[in-house]
């Protein structure tokens, strides 16, 4: 077979380019990842070390410690870390709570409205997709103010319940789409069978739609754990995203230590990311639920 | 009836938490709130002229526009570039792939923190390797009046353009591979096939993208947040923001809500625009 030169070309632009996506997508990575193993004069260091000459995990142990360290390089001397445990505690509750309020209410709404026409429907159907277009901006503010009135702020269910905002919608669209691919005999034959319509729904759809379940709740967590803005005023600190915001708010930045809370706080959703790939991306489609 | 009944819950929930505060801000916005003495005076669109007169109010328009299509540009672009580049044939492709994924993944205010320090000023890794090349004679402040706004940008781009990338990775594998067999039997060149087989194949899925992107920006707050609270100056103080700086530390209630139903008004007017835009050229080329 005759080499076919800019077939060849082709083939090597191409590597080139899988080159340079990787380094988008992981060099700002990595250097967080190095910023987290160095110590603060190191990081000031010229030229920068692009390696950490003497990698250290002082500054996991201090975020997980908490304390008063003092540190050279430092203009006030010591620096004050909080335990970051109890925040990390509190993301995951925050979250398992989101993933469960939004499945128990998602999920026979996206069921129906696969199934069933009913008065208003369509109407409600779209509502329910327009609404999320409000900014988040806007919807905090009512928010504020009425949790103020309820003593909602700074409480589980009170960030839970404001989250949900992100989640229903997105959740009740990409529900109804599993239920659509799925044939519709299956429940008609355990209907013949003498289950109940909410039996043929419990027993029959809900583990044929196990993927669907899946990737709404990886896609629940994940959003409550990033998620700031609500977090921000509605709460004192009370997940990860405002208690690392407030690391650099505080007068002395505590980089170094930053930047290990920020892997920590990285892990949860590459995690289950990477564990739960092949039920997401198809999902993705409903993408604007992490905006 | 039945469904109605499934439906019940979710909506209720929707309404109260969605419907119900959205038309209590509409109210707060022609009012006068004070938190301390815990009243409501109804002032009509007082709010609206003092915004609309405040000198923030059209520039932070005008940035919040500019940031949008910013974040657009770079996000889509790279993120179609990398789903051609991940869609060929090569070795360890997969993971490749999966890594295509973490960027999407990890928080906005992580995602902040991470440029902040690429770009810093004393110690960042870009000022670090221009100064090693001998680019630059002493480290240089990124975040200035004039590049703050489009490094702000690219901070989102990154995040957005692993988005992009995957959804139109998940398009271009749909296209079905006969298309290409008989593109190259009529002797069709590399760009040819991109411009009459694989861009009018994905361009729905990359139009859907690129409005999430363009949202995105519009609606950015945790970026500015993390990265420049809106300075140096004024030149990345966008409209949300700005909504959060008049609500929360000026306190001005009414405004912030004023301010935010524009927000609003000015992200519904753009995925309507381009929403109409997408199905008339979708239909043109069908």
């Amino acid at each position: 077979m005759r080499a076919n030169g800019r077939g060849r070309n082709l083939r090597v632009l191409n590597y080139l380019g899988v080159v340079l996506v990787c380094l988008w997508l992981l060099l700002p990575f990595y250097w967080l990842a190095a910023t987290s193993f160095m110590r603060l004069p190191d990081l000031a260091s010229v030229p920068p070390q692009y390696i950490p000459l003497s990698p250290t995990l002082s500054n996991y142990f201090q975020i997980i410690v908490g304390g008063t360290f003092f540190e050279k390089g430092l203009s006030q001397g010591s620096v004050e870390i909080r335990s970051i445990l109890p925040t990390l505690a509190n993301s995951i509750i925050v979250g398992l709570g989101l993933v469960a309020y939004t499945l128990l209410l998602a999920c026979p709404a996206g069921y129906a409205y696969s199934r069933y026409r009913f008065p208003g429907s369509n109407l409600t159907f779209f509502m329910l997709l327009t609404l999320r277009a409000v900014p988040l901006m806007a919807m905090v503010i009512p928010f504020f103010i009425i949790f103020r009135i309820l003593n909602l702020i700074n409480t589980y269910l009170g960030l839970i319940l404001a989250q949900s905002v992100l989640t229903i919608p997105f959740a009740v669209w990409i529900f109804r789409d599993y239920v659509d691919a799925i044939p519709r005999d299956m429940e008609e034959a355990a209907l013949i069978d003498g289950a109940s319509r909410l039996g043929a729904f419990y027993r029959v759809l809900l583990p044929l739609s196990r993927p669907g379940i899946t990737a709404i709740a990886v896609f629940c967590f994940i959003t409550s754990w990033g998620e700031f803005l609500f977090a921000l005023i509605l709460t004192n600190g009370l997940t990860l995203p405002p208690v690392l915001a407030g690391f650099q708010a505080s007068n002395q930045v505590a980089w170094t230590q930053l930047a290990a809370a920020s892997c920590f706080a990285m892990i949860p959703p590459i995690a289950l990311i990477l564990l739960f790939q092949k039920y997401l991306v198809r999902g993705l489609a409903g993408g604007a639920l992490k905006a | 009836m039945f469904g109605l009944l499934l439906c019940l819950p979710s909506f209720l929930s929707v309404v109260v938490l969605n419907i119900f505060p959205f038309l209590w801000v509409i109210y707060i916005a022609f009012t006068d709130v004070n938190l301390y003495k815990g009243t409501i005076t109804f002032t009509g669109l007082e709010n609206f002229l003092s915004v609309a007169h405040s000198e923030d109010f059209l520039s932070s328009v005008w940035l919040t526009v500019e940031y949008s299509a910013y974040v657009v540009v770079g996000a889509s672009v790279i993120g179609l570039l990398i789903a051609l580049v991940l869609n060929n044939e090569f070795r360890g492709r997969s993971v490749v792939r999966s890594l295509l994924v973490i960027p999407w993944a990890i928080p906005w205010i992580v995602n902040g923190f991470l440029w902040s320090w690429i770009l810093d000023a004393n110690f960042g890794l870009v000022n670090g390797i221009l100064f090693q090349v001998g680019l630059i004679n002493g480290y240089i402040v990124f975040f200035s009046p004039e590049l703050a706004l489009p490094l702000t940008a690219l901070a989102a781009a990154w995040i957005q353009s692993s988005f992009t990338g995957l959804m139109c990775l998940s398009g271009l594998q749909a296209i079905p591979h006969d298309m290409y067999d008989s593109a190259d039997v009529d002797g069709a060149d590399v760009l040819q096939k991109f411009r009459h087989i694989t861009f009018p194949w994905i361009r729905p899925t990359w139009g859907m993208a690129t409005l999430v992107n363009a949202i995105v920006g519009l609606t950015m707050f945790d970026l500015i947040f993390i990265m420049t609270k809106g300075g140096p100056g004024t030149s990345t103080l966008l409209l949300p923001f700005l909504v959060f700086r008049q609500f929360f530390i000026a306190l001005k209630i009414g405004e912030g809500a004023a301010l935010s139903l524009m927000l609003t008004l000015l992200v519904l007017s753009v995925s309507l625009f381009y929403m109409i835009l997408l199905y008339r050229r979708a239909r043109f080329y069908r």
